[in-house]
């Protein structure tokens, strides 16, 4: 049980919030990208969408899983029979793993997928090869739970260089804040490897996700509000 | 950078609204497309109510609709958001 809550007591239910939150604005992205695809045809922006869409259900995935676990955890509170509680526990300790995996390969497959994206990459071979090294690690990510949020860190700091380069080129503030949404997501990765060892960190880490993701909210809302004047 | 069709429809309906109504062959200049690409697009946008055209002393002309000025608005804006990601 200890190895699934890195969360502090007292932040139960508010990562939940946060999540929620995050999976809206993905599917959002997700709908805009889409309806990018039906006009120009370009499979760039169906990809494009179809990633965030993996990132909203990814989140889907762990605030479900997560919604069971706390849900045993205040249980146990409210009944006090530890024996009763532990032996429910490790009976959807097969759950939680599988509702763990899920939100470690969707989220995963999602960067790798806008990495191809950004770096148009073709070659079948490269592509096969990248998702087979994303399973194994993600596999044995259960066991050794920091190498999911260093390969998503890797993921997204190659995500990050590519919106730097393309702020670079085009110097405007929608270009500036979509790499400042990269970068504080890649923290964020970094910043969870720590809640193993401070609770504390999970929080932080939490709150940088929330805020690299609402980032993109707020580049949409400004390119929404720009075009109205 | 190649152009996607986003910005190639962008650059037909900015003309046209720019202009009030414009002539093929000066939509074709000033979006750099070609003949065939534009009568294509044109035929699309028309057919989905965005462009309308006008015959002025036997000449014809492309203007755009209502409809066509609240897609422009809507395009330039999914433009911009996807410039800013780098696609």
């Amino acid at each position: 049980m200890v190895g699934f809550i890195f969360s502090p007591r007292w932040f139960y239910g508010i990562d939940i919030v946060f999540e929620i939150f995050i999976a809206m604005i993905t599917f959002l992205i997700a709908n805009y990208g889409y309806r990018y695809y039906r006009i120009s045809r370009d499979k760039r922006y169906k990809y494009f969408s179809l990633a965030f869409m993996l990132i909203g259900f990814s989140f889907i995935s762990k605030i479900l899983t997560n919604f069971s676990i706390y849900y045993e955890v205040l249980k146990t509170l409210d009944f006090g029979f530890i024996t009763i509680t532990t032996k429910t526990i490790q009976v959807s300790d097969v759950l939680f793993s599988m509702g763990f995996f899920l939100f470690r390969v969707l989220l995963l497959s999602a960067f790798l997928l806008l990495l191809f994206v950004y770096e148009d990459v073709r070659s079948k071979k490269i592509k096969t090869l990248l998702i087979y090294y994303l399973l194994l690690t993600t596999f044995f990510s259960q066991y050794v739970f920091f190498i999911f949020h260093l390969n998503a860190a890797l993921l997204l700091f190659m995500l990050f260089i590519n919106a730097y380069e393309n702020y670079i080129k085009k110097a405007t503030k929608s270009s500036s804040i979509v790499a400042l949404c990269f970068l504080t997501l890649t923290i964020s990765q970094i910043v969870f490897i720590f809640s193993a060892i401070n609770k504390l960190a999970y929080v932080i880490a939490e709150a940088l996700q929330l805020f690299g993701f609402s980032l993109l909210l707020y580049d949409y809302a400004t390119v929404s509000r720009d075009e109205k004047r | 950078m190649r152009r996607d069709k986003v910005a190639m429809l962008l650059d037909i309906l900015e003309v046209v609204y720019k202009e009030g109504k414009a002539k093929p062959t000066h939509i074709m200049y000033k979006a750099n497309l070609s003949h065939k690409l534009l009568k294509s697009y044109i035929s699309e946008l028309e057919s989905n109510g965005i462009l309308e055209e006008e015959n002025l002393n036997g000449k014809r002309y492309i203007k755009i609709t209502n409809k066509g000025k609240i897609f422009l608005s809507q395009l330039r804006k999914m433009r911009r958001f996807m410039e800013s990601f780098g696609l």
